[in-house]
């Protein structure tokens, strides 16, 4: 492992497109390890650890990772015919077998280079934002940049005898990481108000202090302030047309994934002797039809 | 202050010393009143402790499907003529209006001699997906009237709806008025356009048909997760508050769990009847237009001509008074008559103060409208619309 990241810090074959899609991948995990500390979900030094060395750690953890991985995968001209031929190392020259794994592995590597760039651009400073704000941006690029690119994969064209229950799965998975995010979204907006709630309630403790009155001593007076301020907030954010769009989005993303499930489940009991909710729908829409035109009758 | 280094760090301490001692002091005397209250908590909680709710005995006395219809036993002689049928909501359940002895609208309508019958809706299954408003009232309400009616031989019944079964009574009054001698109305939504309720907000830009599709039947946990939603500091954090700070009480712990008991005994929600609440009415507002239809029969509310008593809380965050308000100046009543009441919506029925105000009037006012079916409501002058905004407990004027 070590000469592996030897042969990485002296750069060489960088010229293959893996070696260059493998740095820019540890790039990224680098990049993301330092700023992990600084993002709001991020971990606590263990105790008696400073800071800095749990940072340390994590980036080494991280780098390491990566370089097993590399280390893993064979280095490019190794079972892949044509750089095998070429170079004449490793001699295993069977390109039927092999290709579909080296363009998956390129394919994947690709998209890491990309996912790099993309996270380069957009991974917020959080130091600008409120944490609220940070939390719906950093969202909102996990999920889109994961989205976007897996929904490329999910949405590839099926073939074969299984393939619209492997339209049907994918469909499932696709519906349910949109359910996710819509869901994350709404709860980033259910706990904006929180924040303001507390603010309000500080500038209350301090109007009152003004006033003579020492508010902190009595729990039970900062309490009922507190739970008013919150009553407030949430009375004017659960009118706000933010709220009821998120609200609206977020029933639409369960719906559709509700439905998606469902539909790939019924693929699953179809082998089993158990009637689905589809089955029994049709018996009771039949059933209730019956009653109405026997009761018209 | 001495200037000895020494005595100068005492003099230093010492008012420290005051003040720490002075804290300690105060945190031990909580703390010793904490403790005090814990021993006394855990008693009452691992104690007997009576929750049961609708401690009131009754009869099934026809069924159909799920539904079912509820006679109160009578405590007394039936001093009134016409039989009370009590339509309830179909989100929770009608237990809530029997909620424990000294909080039960139903004893205090047995203890006036009225001869009380209840719709219970039960709990729907998948199997009731498809049941519409239609089929509830025109079909299982209908059912039920005509069962009451042939049983105690009377040609119509005194008709009480709450909440979304008062919805349900005024539209079977409308379409059956020969059957319904007087009409008693409490907290219902009859105008759903309005701002005032967070409710009315959001019903109004959810896809119902999405909903229905993806669960069939509206799972009751889902409703129950709205209504929390509409106040989420209160009814999520400080009623849990209020709890502990009384969790001493043995009173108070069993009248907060039966109250638990009962706003989370929510059933689910045919689906159909779900979409057509939330489509035609919460979205279209038909009922108050004369607009919406039942099996095929327009719902017109002018046909609504028995005296009417409607009955409804100022701080009703469920159905604002805008969408009660309306409902008298919407009908064909001669007789009719507004009462507001400073109340929320479920503190009408529960609340101690209510108590003395709520069954009483309705009481009184079913009394003077009761007597042989041939007294027709012509022969008593046109009353008018009287609005009064009382605070619960305060005598009638």
């Amino acid at each position: 492992m070590a000469k592996v990241k030897q042969d990485i810090k002296e750069g060489k074959g960088q010229d293959s497109l893996s070696s260059k899609g493998m740095k820019a991948a540890e790039d990224f995990w680098r990049e993301a390890a330092k700023m992990w500390p600084l993002t709001p979900c991020a971990f606590q030094a263990p105790l008696g650890r400073p800071a800095e060395e749990a940072q340390k750690g994590m980036e080494d953890f991280l780098t390491s990772l990566w370089a097993f991985w590399q280390g893993a995968v064979p280095p490019a001209g190794t079972f892949f015919g044509q750089e095998g031929e070429q170079t004449g190392k490793g001699g295993m020259t069977m390109p039927f077998l092999y290709d579909p794994f080296r363009i998956f592995r390129e394919g994947f590597m690709s998209m890491q280079k990309q996912w790099s760039e993309a996270g380069g651009k957009t991974i917020p400073s959080v130091d600008d934002e409120e944490v609220g704000q940070t939390l719906q941006h950093v969202s909102r690029t996990v999920f889109e940049m994961y989205g976007e690119e897996f929904r490329k994969i999910l949405n590839l064209p099926q073939l074969g005898l299984t393939r619209f229950y492997q339209e049907r799965a994918n469909l499932a998975i696709e519906k349910f990481n949109k359910f996710q995010s819509a869901m994350h979204t709404f709860l980033v907006v259910l706990t904006k108000p929180r924040g303001k709630a507390f603010q309000e309630m500080q500038e209350e403790v301090r109007r009152l202090s003004e006033q003579g009155e020492d508010v902190l001593q009595d729990t039970k007076k900062s309490y009922q302030i507190w739970i008013k301020k919150m009553e407030d907030q949430y009375l004017q954010l659960l009118r706000s047309p933010e709220y009821t769009e998120s609200l609206a989005n977020t029933l639409a993303a369960l719906k559709d994934y509700r439905v998606a499930r469902e539909q790939w489940m019924m693929d699953l009991l179809q082998d089993v002797p158990v009637p689905t909710n589809k089955d029994m729908d049709v018996l009771y829409k039949e059933l209730y039809d019956l009653k109405k035109k026997d009761q018209t009758t | 202050m001495s200037k000895d280094p020494k005595h100068h760090f005492e003099d230093l301490l010492n008012p420290m010393k005051a003040a720490g001692n002075l804290i300690l002091a105060k945190a031990a005397a909580d703390s010793a009143r904490t403790v005090k209250r814990m021993r006394k908590a855990k008693d009452v909680l691992l104690g007997q402790l009576n929750t049961d709710i609708a401690p009131t005995p009754y009869d099934i006395v026809y069924e159909e499907d799920r539904v079912k219809l509820k006679h109160y036993r009578p405590v007394r002689d039936i001093a009134y003529e016409t039989p009370l049928f009590v339509t309830y909501a179909m989100v929770n359940r009608e237990t809530m209006l029997d909620l424990q002895h000294g909080r039960s609208v139903v004893q205090r309508f047995l203890d006036a001699g009225i001869d009380l019958y209840m719709i219970d809706w039960w709990y729907p299954t998948r199997k009731d997906r498809y049941l519409t408003i239609d089929d509830h009232v025109d079909g299982y309400m209908d059912s039920m009237i005509d069962f009451v009616l042939k049983r105690t031989g009377r040609k119509s019944v005194n008709l009480m709806g709450i909440c979304m079964g008062g919805t349900y009574s005024i539209m079977y009054a409308a379409l059956h008025p020969e059957k319904i001698k007087n009409l008693v109305l409490t907290v219902t939504p009859v105008n759903f356009q309005t701002d005032q309720g967070l409710l009315n907000v959001w019903a109004r830009s959810i896809d119902a048909d999405a909903l229905v599709d993806a669960y069939g039947n509206i799972p009751g946990d889902i409703l129950n997760l709205a209504f929390l939603l509409l106040n989420p500091p209160r009814l999520m954090v400080d009623k849990y508050v209020g709890f502990l700070e009384n969790i001493d009480d043995r009173d108070f712990v069993e009248n907060f769990v039966r109250m638990e008991r009962w706003i989370f005994d929510s059933p689910d929600l045919p689906g159909e009847t779900f979409r057509q609440f939330i489509k035609d009415l919460f979205q279209k507002n038909l009922l108050i237009q004369n607009e919406m239809e039942l099996n095929g029969k327009r719902i017109d509310l002018k046909k609504v001509t028995m005296p009417v008593l409607n009955i409804y809380a100022k701080y009703d965050h469920l159905v604002p008074t805008e969408a009660c308000e309306h409902t008298t100046g919407s009908i064909g009543s001669k007789d009719k008559e507004d009462v507001c009441l400073d109340t929320g919506h479920i503190g009408i029925y529960v609340s101690s103060k209510t108590q003395k105000e709520f069954a009483p009037k309705i009481i009184s006012w079913l009394k003077e409208r009761d007597g042989a079916e041939e007294k027709e409501t012509a022969e008593r002058p046109a009353k008018k619309v009287t609005r009064r905004t009382r605070k619960a407990g305060q005598k009638q004027e």
